[in-house]
């Protein structure tokens, strides 16, 4: 479906697919943890800090009206970034705080992680790229000034 | 060796190199000096770059002929680096991909540029400077140089290996990458060709681009560690050996200190400036197999005479 680059960023085309890719990560840190001799408490725990982080994710779908489509992008960007410093910060309160086994904790935690990352990534450079080649279809398109 | 001593010497020159823990979970490294530099570099370049974008971009009508003058010493001088390199350095090679593969080659430039020159800021000297007890235990929050941690230049270079195989296999189709692999060999020596370039494609450029910059940026902090060194080495030894040696070490410090700015600039500079050649490498296979078919026939003039 090509995409308007005047209006708002889209929001269907990378909520849906972030949800399902952040869903699917927190079964993984889940099952990674017990996979690698976790209990049932720090499969959990891994699975509810992922889940905590991921709220970061959310900033570029509820805020899209808000986002200049130039800047969704860097937005998209920045919730990532922000959701692995909260995946840090509030794994490493954890660990210090709960008795729970660090190996499983932390490797379940990461590859949950690093999955929705990948998935965001690969998504927002989907997207931007629909969105490019809309502004360069366009009649009344910009192009970069040549030198 | 005491506190009294310059902060910035060190009894051990490859001290400045390490990457110092910040945060420890029993064994386990959450946080460290390097890390804290990544994110560090990563807000400077989103805010900052934000920032600029907003002072080149083109006013409204009412503005006049000024809306298109960029309005800031800083953001000017960014726009010329772009611009230079967009049209100077990539075009050349990039032709009608060029404006499609700028922001990745711009992206790689200015993240490369802004962990090198974070390395030259004393922020790891800072720290333990205010905080001694940081200095015993070795432990740093943010500080060092990012891109002299192999792991950094090592993922970075892997991201630049996915675009220029990616973009390959989007100009040449899957088939036509692979059959490029075998650099147009007769079919009794393709097997061989087309492991060599596929180790090449995968493995050698990717651990160039990884080692270059971690070597060039690794051996520039020694040896100013050590220049800096000398100074420390002498201290309270007399004025007649301690007087000569530090003014020579620190003369000496400052020069390498110049030099290890452009080489900042350059390394930056020699990262993007590869991507793009790689990318380019696989782009033409049409004029690839017609230079080759010159390589050829001058051989066989060559044979010939």
């Amino acid at each position: 479906m090509p995409l308007n680059p005047h209006n708002q960023p889209p929001r269907g085309p990378f909520a849906v697919p972030m949800l399902a890719a952040t869903v699917l990560a927190i079964a993984l840190a889940a099952g990674t943890s017990l996979a690698l001799g976790g209990d049932a408490r720090t499969s959990t725990l891994a699975s509810l800090t992922l889940t905590l982080a991921s709220a970061a994710t959310l900033f570029p779908i509820l805020a899209s009206r808000f986002i200049a489509p130039s800047a969704w992008g860097v937005t998209v960007f920045a919730a990532g970034f922000v959701r692995m410093l909260l995946v840090i910060g509030v794994g490493f309160a954890l660990d210090r705080t709960r008795e729970l086994a660090r190996e499983p904790f932390w490797i379940g935690l990461l590859a949950g992680a690093l999955t929705v990352l990948i998935v965001e990534t690969a998504l927002a450079v989907l997207i931007l790229s629909k969105l490019e080649r809309s502004r360069v279809a366009a009649p009344n398109s910009t192009r970069p000034a040549q030198a | 060796m005491n506190h009294t001593l310059p902060f910035l010497a060190a009894t051990d020159p490859a001290q400045h190199v390490y990457n110092h823990v910040g945060i420890k979970a029993g064994e386990w490294w959450i946080w460290s000096g390097n890390q804290g530099n990544l994110v560090l570099s990563g807000l400077i370049l989103i805010l900052g770059m934000s920032w600029v974008a907003g002072k080149i971009r083109t006013g409204p009508e009412s503005q006049g002929s000024a809306r298109y003058v960029t309005t800031s010493r800083l953001a000017h001088m960014i726009e010329v680096i772009c611009v230079y390199l967009r049209e100077e350095i990539c075009r050349p090679l990039l032709r009608d991909r060029t404006d499609r593969m700028m922001p990745f080659l711009w992206s790689l430039f200015f993240f490369v540029l802004v962990n090198n020159l974070l390395g030259l800021v004393p922020l790891l000297d800072l720290q333990h400077l205010l905080f001694p007890s940081m200095k015993e235990h070795h432990l740093a929050f943010f500080g060092g140089t990012a891109t002299q941690n192999i792991w950094v230049t090592g993922v970075l270079a892997l991201t630049a290996a996915i675009v220029f195989n990616v973009a390959a296999i989007r100009r040449l189709g899957v088939g036509g990458f692979l059959h490029h692999l075998t650099g147009g060999a007769p079919i009794i020596v393709a097997p061989l060709i087309f492991v060599l370039e596929a180790l090449g494609q995968f493995v050698i450029k990717p651990i160039a681009l990884a080692l270059r910059l971690f070597a060039n940026m690794t051996a520039g902090h020694i040896l100013l560690a050590t220049l800096l060194m000398f100074s420390g080495a002498v201290w309270g030894k007399g004025l007649l050996l301690q007087g000569p040696v530090t003014v020579i070490s620190v003369v000496g410090a400052f020069a390498v200190m110049l030099l290890e700015l452009f080489v900042a600039f350059l390394q930056a500079f020699i990262f993007m400036f590869l991507t793009a050649v790689f990318v380019s490498l696989m782009d033409h296979p049409e004029e690839h197999g017609h230079d080759h078919g010159h390589a050829h026939a001058h051989g066989h003039e060559h044979a010939h005479a």
